[in-house]
Order: structure tokens, then C-alpha cells, then sequence
């Protein structure tokens, strides 16, 4: 038995299965854990985020409070210094434009701890700052404190932020002068962002509303956000976190970012301008943990995956080795060993499962036993009713020769009969005669008629012997056509009768001679007879026609009738009289033809005559 | 002037074994090898010369019995004799019926058939009425 191909044998499809179940929800868990996972921690590190920038932005707005509150001691100390006021009052402008007098500040101790360049001037308003920044508010008569925004030192390219502190006189509501001081951002600002740092790079900036650096640990001071969306998400008045799809650092990749507004510099900004706190932390940096135990829980689940594979592999073995064994033996079943007894001791439902095969085997082999002894019995039985039939075909032939033989008798006794009388009537003149040489002559004679006596007897005996038991002989048909039309001449007493015969040269045909000359005599018979006795001509052809032997006999007899045509090779069939046939003959022509692989066919037409095709295989090239 | 007989065989053996059996007997023989030719001697023949016929029965061309019965019909004084080696009772009476003398089967004693002949060549001038002048 052919066995068929698996694309994946019963082992591989249990560890398959059994991975399955270990990988599915492995990935699933997976795949919950990074997805709430992120989310979580995004939420988590949102909220943190926004409470740095909340803190960082109070810690600012803390320290502006603190310059400003400086700014206005100092303001106080020029107003309440005679020397000073006296110039300020002195150099009252009289025009728009404002003066400016450039003072040598006395000592004072809170100078000293912010950095910046201190002047006082007398200007109708805070506008007229140091190198033309101006002012957000031109009114005098309320007259307060003033941060007129950032602008850029053109000598020292850095970036200033501008104040401006009304100087009251003591009596007067009206400022006298201001007090104007430019604040390098970077020193100002710098000491109190660039602190807050956490991981590698998580840190808070300072910028204002149109994107502009103010203080970062990363980017220089002066730089831009270039980008409107992110500045519009982070730049509103309330504090927040948000995601985006820009660091605001130059990439543009998944960020979380807190911010929160300087609620107190804002509110001393001129409108339109605010400054707001932006935290940010490298989302690489912020997701690494989370990535880290992803990770670990994916190696521990493959390594689990693993481990699975190796057992159920290891388990499906022991299944699957079992079930080989039992398919094995249940092919060598198949290819006919039933001798042996199955052998698989697993000790559960395969070995069930193999006893149940077992039982199936020792019952097959019962049935094939009995099936075995049947099939011997039959094939004894039909080689004997083969025998039998062999014998009876045999006893067939010989009772039909015997009919014949009886018509034939009376023709022998005529063709022996002539010879005969010659050697009595020489035999009578040796008797009566008494010259010796005239004795010699008839005893010439007599020993010649002996021998034509002997040439019928001789032709005669050949057909009545039964077949000859032994190997087929190599048959000349000529010499059996002769015979048989001897014979004919014989039994049938008709001198009416021409024979004609056209012989081709055909090769020698294997058969038993005997049964060769039978089936020729039994045509030519039946042709003669059709004739009854009237004129004409039956004509004996041979003929080669692709390596078979054609005998045609054709006699121009009665005929035969088309109802009876279908019947010629039935057994004892027959349209003859009692004295002429029991009807076998022509059942016996076809039997023995049939037998040495030929054919016979039979064309007739009432009146004119039939004709009868016999067509033997030749054995070799004449 | 000597009996004369026509002896009608197709085979020269057996009509020389006739001849041979008739030697002593001083009878002329006349042969034909067949009922055709027979019935041509006879009629060329002087019909009186000829005393019996013998004839066979199984001939080419015209066989025994449509010569015999030619004879018969055409020279009814001349006895016939057959002489076949076909036995055949049925054929036999037929013949008797006919006015043959007497039916023979071969072989046929020397003895036998000179006192057959000789008897109907007796019977043939009885039959005749003019006895063989001597």
C-alpha cells in the first residue's frame, strides 16, 4: 500500500495546537497591556507634566515679583535721594521727547543680585525705555509698574527684558520720573528653568506666545517654535498637558506636553503677548519602562512558548509514536501478514484501539482461511466440469463420426469391393493356369490391388481414430482437404458431382490432424449433400489473407433458408434426413475451429448455393 | 460365330478381371469405361451381335442406373447383368424391377459369373427367338 504525503503530521498538528493555545493569549495580553498600558501612562505622565509647568510657571512668576519688588525700592531710594530727584525735577522735558539722565547709582545691596543695567530717566512715560523699547501703556495718570516685553540688544545679541518703574515724589501722585531697567532673560531666567530636569531629557522651557524662546536648557534663548498648532495648543491661559505629533525640539515625533500660562507676568505683559511654561520629555525616554517590561513579559512569554513547544511536542510523541506503531502494523495487515498478532502495549485507548485491530485481523484471517479452501474447491470443481465437458466434447465428436461412418460403410465396401474382385479374379487365373510367367503377371497385379486396399483402409481408419491425445501437430491443410474429399468420395455415392480445387500456398496451421480433417470432411459433406445428387460444381479454395489460413467451401446446392441460418451451429440442428446426420456437424466445426483461435462464417442464398469461410491462424511464412 | 457381351466398368482393372474370368467361356468381349460410352457401342453395334451386357453402377458421366435403364427401354431382348461393389438391397429390387437378370456384387467367383453369363446369353436367345446360329 502506497502511503499518501502529510503536509503536517498528527505530532505537528497537537504542538500546533497546543502553541496556540499558550501564544493566543499571550499576544493578547500583550496587546491589552501596550495599549492600556500607554494610555495610563500617558494620562499619568500628562497630569505630571502639567503640574511641573504649573509650579515652574508660579516659581517665575515668584521671581519677577521679587525683581519688581526690588525695582520698586530702588525707585523709592531715587525718589527719596534729594540729589537725584533734584536732576530728575530739573531735567523736566519740554517736549515729547523724553530725557534721560544717566545716574551712578548709590549701593544698593538688592542690585546687586540681579543682573542688568539700572537707569532712571524722566519721561512722561514708561515708553522711552533704554534702546527704544517702549512701553505697552502710555498713561501717566496711573502711572504703575510696567514690563514693556523682550527685545534684543543689538551690541550684546542678547535678549533683554525691559522694565519700567514710575519714581513718585513723596507729594506728588505723578511719577517724577522712571526707573528703567533692562534684564538679561538668560541670567535672569535660566537659573530657575535649567534646574528642573528629570531623566535624560525631560526638562520645562520658558516661551512666549508667538513661539520665541525664553529660557530653555535645550535651545537657545531667541529661537522659535515655528509650529502654529503646537503654539496654539500650548499657548492658551489655563494650565494643561496634551499630546502631539512634534516635540517642539525640531522633531516630529509622539510627544506629551505640559504647559501652563505666567498668570503673574502675564498680567504685566502688554495685551497680546503672554508667556507660558512648556515641559517635554523625550517620548523614547518617557515609554522606555513600559517598553522595558513589554519586553520582558514578550521574552518570558516566548521563552514560556518555547518551553510549551518542547512539552507538547515531547507529549505528542508519546500520542503519536503509538498511532505509528498501530498504523504500521495495520499496513502490514493490509499487505496480507496476518500471521502475527499486533504489538502495542501503551497501556490506554490505543492499545484498546490496537486489541480491537487484533480482533479484526484474527477474524480476517479466518475468512480468508475459509475464503482460501472455497476458492481451492471452486477451482476444482470447474477444472473437473472442465474435464467433464472436455470428455463429453470429446464423446460428442467421436458419436458424430460414427453416425458417419454408417453412411460411410457402404462406399467403402464399393472402393474395397473393386480391388478386391481384381485380386479374386487373378488369383482364380493362377489358380487355372499353367504357364509360371503368365503367374507372375497376375500376382503383379494382385500385390498392387493389395496396396490400394490398404491406401482406403488407411484413410478410412484416420478418421474414426479418436483425436490423438498428445501436443498439436503442424497441419498441412491441403493434404487434409484431400483426404477429407476422399473420404467424401467414399461415403457419398455421387459421380454427378466436379470438385474443383484452387490451392494458394498457405502456411501450416498447429491443430490435431484428426480434428483438422473432421471439420473439412463435415463441410464438404454437407455440401455434397445439399447438392442431392444433381450437377454441378463444388469448389474447394485456399487462400492467405494476413497470416491466417482462409479455406473456402463452396457448393452450388439448395441453399439455405434464412430462419435456419442462425441455427447451423446449434447442436443437433439439422434439415437432413435420418440417414444423413444427427445435426452436429457443423456444431462440431465451429467447436474445433473455435479452439485453435479461428473462425468460421456461413453466406447462403436459397437456390444458388453456400458458402462456407473457415479462417485458421498459420504458424510460419510458407 | 462366337457370343459377344458388353462389359460397361470404369476401371480397366476390373474389366480385365472380367475378360480374364471369361477367357475360358469363348465369348467376345466388348468394353466401355462408361454409361455414355456404353450406350454409344451398343447403338453403333450390330444389335444382334451383341448377346448380354454387364454393367457397373457407380460411373462417371452416365452412371449404371440411367445406362441400365436405357437398355432397358431401348434393347429389351439383350439381358443385363449388374455387377457393383455397392451392395445396396434397395438398389437391388429396383433393378430386378427392370427386367435385370441378375444383380452381382463384386467379388464374384469365376465360377459364378461365367454360369450368370452364360445363363443369360442362353436367356437372351430364348428372348430373342433366334438362337445364335451355329
Amino acid at each position: 500500500m502506497q502511503s499518501k504525503k502529510h503536509r503536517l503530521g498528527l505530532s505537528g498538528k497537537l504542538v500546533l495546537a497546543i502553541l496556540a493555545v499558550g501564544a493566543i493569549p499571550l499576544v493578547t495580553s500583550l496587546a491589552v497591556a501596550y495599549y492600556r498600558g500607554s494610555n495610563e501612562l500617558q494620562d499619568v505622565i500628562g497630569a505630571n507634566f502639567q503640574a511641573l509647568a504649573e509650579v515652574s510657571a508660579a516659581k517665575v512668576d515668584a521671581e519677577l515679583q521679587r525683581i519688581l519688588t526690588v525695582d520698586r525700592t530702588l525707585a523709592q531710594q531715587a525718589a527719596d535721594n534729594s540729589k537725584i530727584r533734584t536732576e530728575l525735577i530739573g531735567n523736566q522735558p519740554r517736549g515729547k521727547n523724553s530725557s534721560v539722565v544717566q545716574f551712578d547709582w548709590p549701593t544698593i545691596t538688592e542690585t546687586e543680585s540681579v543682573s542688568g543695567a539700572l537707569k532712571a530717566s524722566w519721561v512722561t512715560g514708561p515708553e522711552a525705555g533704554l534702546n527704544g523699547a517702549k512701553a505697552a501703556t502710555s498713561s501717566t495718570e496711573k502711572a504703575a509698574t510696567t514690563v514693556t516685553g523682550l527685545y534684543l540688544d543689538s551690541a550684546t545679541q542678547d535678549t533683554l527684558l525691559h522694565i519700567a518703574m514710575p519714581i513718585y515724589d513723596r507729594k506728588e501722585t505723578l511719577p517724577v520720573g522712571w526707573l528703567h531697567r533692562d534684564y538679561d532673560v538668560k541670567k535672569l531666567f535660566d537659573p530657575l528653568i535649567y534646574p528642573v530636569r528629570f531623566g535624560s531629557t525631560g526638562h520645562v522651557m520658558l516661551i512666549n506666545n508667538a513661539g520665541m524662546i525664553i529660557s530653555c536648557p535645550l535651545l537657545a534663548t531667541g529661537s522659535r517654535i515655528e509650529d502654529r498648532a503646537l503654539l496654539a495648543l500650548i499657548t492658551i491661559d489655563y494650565a494643561g498637558w496634551t499630546t502631539a505629533e512634534n516635540s517642539g525640539h525640531g522633531s516630529h515625533e509622539f510627544s506629551i506636553i505640559g504647559y501652563a500660562p505666567l498668570a503673574g507676568v502675564n498680567s504685566l505683559l502688554p495685551p497680546g503677548e503672554s508667556w507660558h511654561m512648556f515641559v517635554w520629555q523625550d517620548s523614547r525616554e518617557i515609554f522606555a519602562p513600559a517598553k522595558s517590561l513589554l519586553m520582558g513579559v514578550l521574552l518570558a512569554g516566548l521563552l514560556s512558548l518555547g518551553l510549551l513547544g518542547a512539552l507538547s511536542y515531547y507529549a505528542s510523541r508519546r500520542i503519536v509514536k503509538p498511532v505509528q506503531r498501530l498504523r504500521h502494523e495495520a499496513s502490514r495487515i493490509a499487505g496480507g501478514d496476518l500471521s502475527q498478532p499486533l504489538a502495542v502495549h501503551t497501556g490506554d485507548e490505543i492499545e484498546e484501539l490496537a486489541d480491537e485491530f487484533d480482533e479484526m485481523r484474527i477474524q480476517l484471517r479466518q475468512h480468508i482461511d475459509t475464503l482460501e479452501d472455497k476458492v481451492e474447491e471452486r477451482t476444482r470443481e470447474l477444472r473437473d466440469n472442465q474435464a467433464e465437458k472436455d470428455r463429453v466434447m470429446e464423446q460428442l465428436i467421436q458419436a458424430e463420426k460414427m453416425t458417419v461412418i454408417g453412411t460411410m460403410v457402404s462406399g467403402i465396401g464399393h472402393e474395397i469391393n473393386n480391388p478386391l474382385y481384381v485380386i479374386m479374379g487373378k488369383a482364380e487365373a493362377i489358380r487355372d493356369e499353367k504357364d509360371i510367367s503368365a503367374c507372375n503377371e497376375h500376382a503383379r497385379d494382385i500385390i498392387k490391388q493389395g496396396k490400394h486396399i490398404a491406401a482406403i483402409i488407411k484413410n478410412f481408419s484416420g478418421y474414426i481414430r479418436p483425436a490423438s491425445q498428445h501436443e498439436l501437430e503442424q497441419v498441412d491443410v491441403h493434404e487434409k482437404l484431400a483426404e477429407a474429399l476422399a473420404m467424401v468420395k467414399l461415403s457419398l455415392l455421387d459421380d454427378r458431382i466436379e470438385i474443383r480445387q484452387n490451392f494458394a500456398p498457405v502456411p501450416k496451421i498447429a491443430a490435431k490432424p484428426e480434428e483438422i480433417q473432421q471439420v473439412f470432411f463435415n463441410v464438404i459433406r454437407n455440401g455434397v449433400q445439399a447438392m442431392k445428387g444433381k450437377k454441378g460444381i463444388l469448389e474447394v479454395t485456399t487462400t492467405l489473407e494476413d497470416s491466417q489460413v482462409c479455406i473456402r467451401i463452396h457448393d452450388a446446392g439448395t441453399g439455405i433458408r434464412a430462419e435456419h441460418l442462425g441455427k447451423i451451429f446449434d447442436p443437433f440442428f439439422t434439415t437432413k434426413g435420418p440417414d444423413e446426420g444427427e445435426g452436429l456437424g457443423m456444431y462440431i466445426v465451429r467447436k474445433i475451429v473455435n479452439k485453435y483461435n479461428g473462425t468460421v462464417a456461413l453466406a447462403s442464398e436459397v437456390g444458388k448455393g453456400t458458402t462456407v469461410t473457415i479462417l485458421l491462424p498459420g504458424v510460419k511464412s510458407i | 460365330m462366337s457370343h459377344k457381351i458388353l462389359v460397361v466398368d470404369d476401371e480397366e482393372e476390373v474389366r480385365k478381371t472380367i475378360r480374364l474370368q471369361l477367357k475360358d467361356t469363348g465369348l467376345e468381349v466388348v468394353e466401355a469405361e462408361d454409361g455414355k460410352k456404353g450406350i454409344e457401342v451398343l447403338d453403333a453395334e450390330n444389335v444382334t451381335l451383341v448377346d448380354a451386357i454387364l454393367c457397373d453402377v457407380r460411373m462417371p458421366n452416365i452412371n449404371g442406373v440411367e445406362a441400365i435403364a436405357y437398355f432397358r427401354r431401348e434393347y429389351p431382348h439383350i439381358p443385363v447383368i449388374v455387377l457393383t461393389g455397392y451392395p445396396d438391397v434397395k438398389l437391388a429390387v429396383e433393378f430386378m424391377k427392370e427386367g435385370v437378370v441378375e444383380y452381382l456384387v463384386k467379388p464374384v467367383e469365376k465360377e459364378k459369373l461365367v454360369e450368370t453369363v452364360m445363363k443369360a446369353v442362353d436367356q437372351r436367345t430364348f428372348v430373342g427367338g433366334s438362337g445364335p446360329k451355329m
